[in-house]
């Protein structure tokens, strides 16, 4: 692989690495917000460096341009003072270390260990055609998945419905119980 | 070698979620390192796509569900923060010990 | 390419400008010493590189500063004044004036703010404006970027620079600024449904996300003076004034200009910004401007083909600036005829017309489609009437349901002093 390219990653990969972390240690939230902004934002770029364009482009659009929103307005809405509170870390704070330790060992024995792929497996171009054919279908075949994208519409007007109709306030179902 | 040194990537990247989610005592912070499991997960996907096996689609078009679909999750679990903030009046889940409501 | 001999193809032009350039810079790096001679693909591919991005910037940059004037005038005159006249001939340089003011201004930031959000809002804001630049072909051979899926892309560039908004509001320190922000990213994230909604149609019949083939879709005309633009069929008609409207308020301009009206909240999002900051921000809602109507016009208006096959001789790219400063004309005319809507109205519009209607547009344009292969006698007029049947009847039951709702709930009572 080419030596500049393989640069590109490592930067690419070294500053995902720090902010995954800082997006998960961090005090202020919004801070942890804005550094999980920049992971997605790193994560596409890796999708870009892959060769997948469009599934990079749709990280932005979907996780830059509205998870990450969500993400914000929901700690907006469920501030108790106006600062940036000192967000402790729980009690069990080794736990997650410890848990994840081995499965982190097991994963790098495993990808160590992995045979390098034949070389005749030519690095694909992913064009955008083939995407859609193998979605929706063509004269010639194709659309293998249009029932998972039936059924990821209906999932997705669900979840629309029932997190505005959760997060709406049901103060008059409050009052009928009190 | 590329292949394993994204795999590493994603590993680490997953195992950094994992700590966040099962440490930290916000709740939002919780579902962001949901995310940031979710999308080691993706990447495993597309790397393991693009470099052993490209002639099968499923390799591109799970990610792309998954991406779906992990929005529509995190609306729903961060409008679940919401009403349970509501309740609680805190979004601390060790203080979310309760069932009386 | 010798430029002495060939005759002069005003379509060719760019690329004749860019072949002298990269020639000239060639010439000029073979004066360097033998050792870095090795380097030369990699610089010659950065300085292609800026022969993209500096043309943008300067272009858009100076075409901001139009606008501006533009807007100025042309409010001035449609209110009966007249605008700025007093620095330079006629006031053309009231740009220039209105950019040093902002240079030389105290950049003043509260001193709870959050530097660094603070610092970066703007630019953030900036960076996502000028980013979608790059996919949009602006002539037959002005395409910076030709990216596959270009306009995926330039709904990524715009959905990220919403973030800078709420980086922005919060970053103040300021409660107002705080509400500001919450409710501009309500409206954004509302009206964005609206606007990818009304494209998708044009992917479906265009049958690619790349700009140039949505264009090159466009091209041809019916008796030699009506076009192909998408705009002339009923779903284009539609989806472009969809899109127009959506644009609106994904630019924050009236009517939907709630978020940074001087009356509502001081400044919204942008209280606490001053001096160059403050500029930067109102250069962002400027190009964001421009670029969505280059979209727009890439997507609906036939891109760079002239309306007429007798016009063909003018080169694309004049096609392509008329269109554009015909849109932003539009733009303008509509901040000074329209008058503002509420934060509730605005949200009731998105979700409970626009929405809709989109969603409707993209049946009939399937059903457009599928009646292409249409043979029999008086295809076209039953198309048309179909088409023009269904969006108009659609249209004008959510008219009237929309109507409705608010005329019902208004019903005024008065309460008069004892």
């Amino acid at each position: 692989m080419d030596f500049w390219s393989f640069i590109v990653l490592g930067v690419i990969s070294f500053v995902l690495l720090t902010s995954a972390s800082a997006a998960m240690s961090l005090s202020n939230l919004i801070h942890c917000a804005l550094c999980l902004v920049l992971s997605f934002v790193c994560i596409a770029c890796i999708y870009l460096w892959l060769g997948v364009e469009f599934l990079g482009f749709v990280q932005v659009l979907v996780y830059v341009g509205a998870v990450s929103i969500l993400v914000v307005f929901t700690i907006l809405l469920t501030r108790r003072g106006f600062e940036g509170e000192i967000i402790d870390f729980s009690g069990t704070v080794l736990l997650g270390p410890v848990l994840i330790l081995p499965v982190l060992l097991t994963l790098w024995w495993a990808v160590g260990s992995l045979p390098t792929p034949p070389d005749h497996i030519k690095t694909p171009v992913a064009h955008v055609a083939q995407i859609g054919i193998e979605l929706g279908g063509n004269e010639s075949g194709g659309g293998h998945y249009i029932l998972p994208m039936l059924g990821v519409g209906i999932l997705l007007t669900a979840a629309l419905i029932g997190g505005a109709s959760m997060a709406s306030s049901k103060r008059r179902k409050e009052e009928k119980w009190n | 070698m590329e292949l394993k040194f994204c795999l590493f990537i994603s590993a680490l990247l997953f195992s950094i979620g994992f700590v966040g989610a099962v440490t930290r005592k916000n709740a939002i912070l919780v579902l962001i390192g949901i995310e940031l499991m979710l999308n080691a997960a993706n990447i495993n996907f597309i790397v393991f796509w693009k470099y052993a096996a490209p002639h099968d689609a499923g390799g591109l078009m799970f990610p792309l569900f998954s991406i779906a679909v992990a929005a529509a999750e995190a609306a729903v679990g961060l409008a679940l923060i919401i009403a349970a903030y509501r309740h609680f009046k805190t979004t601390d889940i060790s203080q979310m010990n309760r069932l009386k409501g | 390419m010798n430029l002495l001999t060939d005759r002069l193809d005003l379509e060719k032009l760019p690329l004749l400008l860019q072949q002298l350039v990269l020639d000239v810079f060639s010439r000029l790096f073979h004066f360097l010493p033998e050792s870095l001679l090795a380097y030369e693909p990699a610089v010659k591919s950065l300085v292609s590189i800026f022969l993209v991005i500096v043309p943008i910037i300067g272009v858009f940059c100076t075409l901001f500063a139009v606008v501006v004037m533009m807007e100025r005038k042309g409010l001035g005159r449609m209110q009966n004044r007249l605008g700025p006249n007093r620095v330079g001939p006629f006031g053309m340089l009231q740009p220039a004036a209105d950019g040093i003011k902002m240079l030389i201004k105290e950049d003043i930031v509260p001193a709870n703010a959050d530097h660094l959000v603070h610092f970066l809002a703007p630019c953030l804001l900036v960076l996502g404006s000028l980013i979608s630049f790059s996919v949009i072909p602006f002539g037959k051979n002005l395409l910076p970027i030709d990216l596959e899926c270009g306009l995926v892309f330039y709904f990524a560039g715009g959905a990220a620079s919403e973030l800078s908004i709420f980086m922005a509001g919060w970053s103040s320190h300021n409660k107002y600024s705080l509400l500001g922000a919450m409710r501009a990213l309500a409206q954004l994230l509302s009206y964005e449904i609206p606007l990818i909604l009304s494209t998708v149609p044009v992917v479906m019949l265009a049958s690619s996300l790349e700009p140039s083939r949505i264009v090159a879709h466009q091209a041809g005309y019916t008796a030699w003076i009506i076009p192909h633009w998408f705009v002339c069929t009923p779903w284009g008609a539609i989806g472009f004034l969809l899109f127009f409207i959506a644009s609106l308020a994904e630019t924050n301009r009236s009517p939907f200009d709630l978020p940074e009206a001087e009356s509502e909240l001081i400044a919204g999002h942008l209280t606490e910004y001053s001096g160059f900051k403050y500029a930067l921000f109102f250069m962002a809602e400027y190009l964001a401007m421009i670029s969505i109507s280059a979209i727009g016009i890439t997507l609906f208006l036939g891109g760079w083909h002239a309306p007429c096959k007798f016009f063909e001789f003018i080169p694309s790219y004049f096609w392509f600036g008329g269109k554009l400063l015909f849109l932003l004309w539009m733009f303008i005319w509509i901040r000074a005829t329209v008058p503002r809507l509420r934060i509730d109205q605005l949200m009731a519009f998105a979700w409970k017309f626009m929405i809709p209607l989109g969603l409707v547009n993209i049946l009939v344009a399937a059903f457009w489609y599928k009646s292409l292969s249409w043979n029999f006698e008086g295809h076209d007029f039953l198309r048309w009437g179909i088409a023009v049947a269904v969006l108009g009847g659609c249209y004008c039951a959510l008219a009237r349901l929309l109507n409705e709702k608010s005329t019902a709930s208004s019903k005024r009572t008065y309460r008069y002093a004892e």
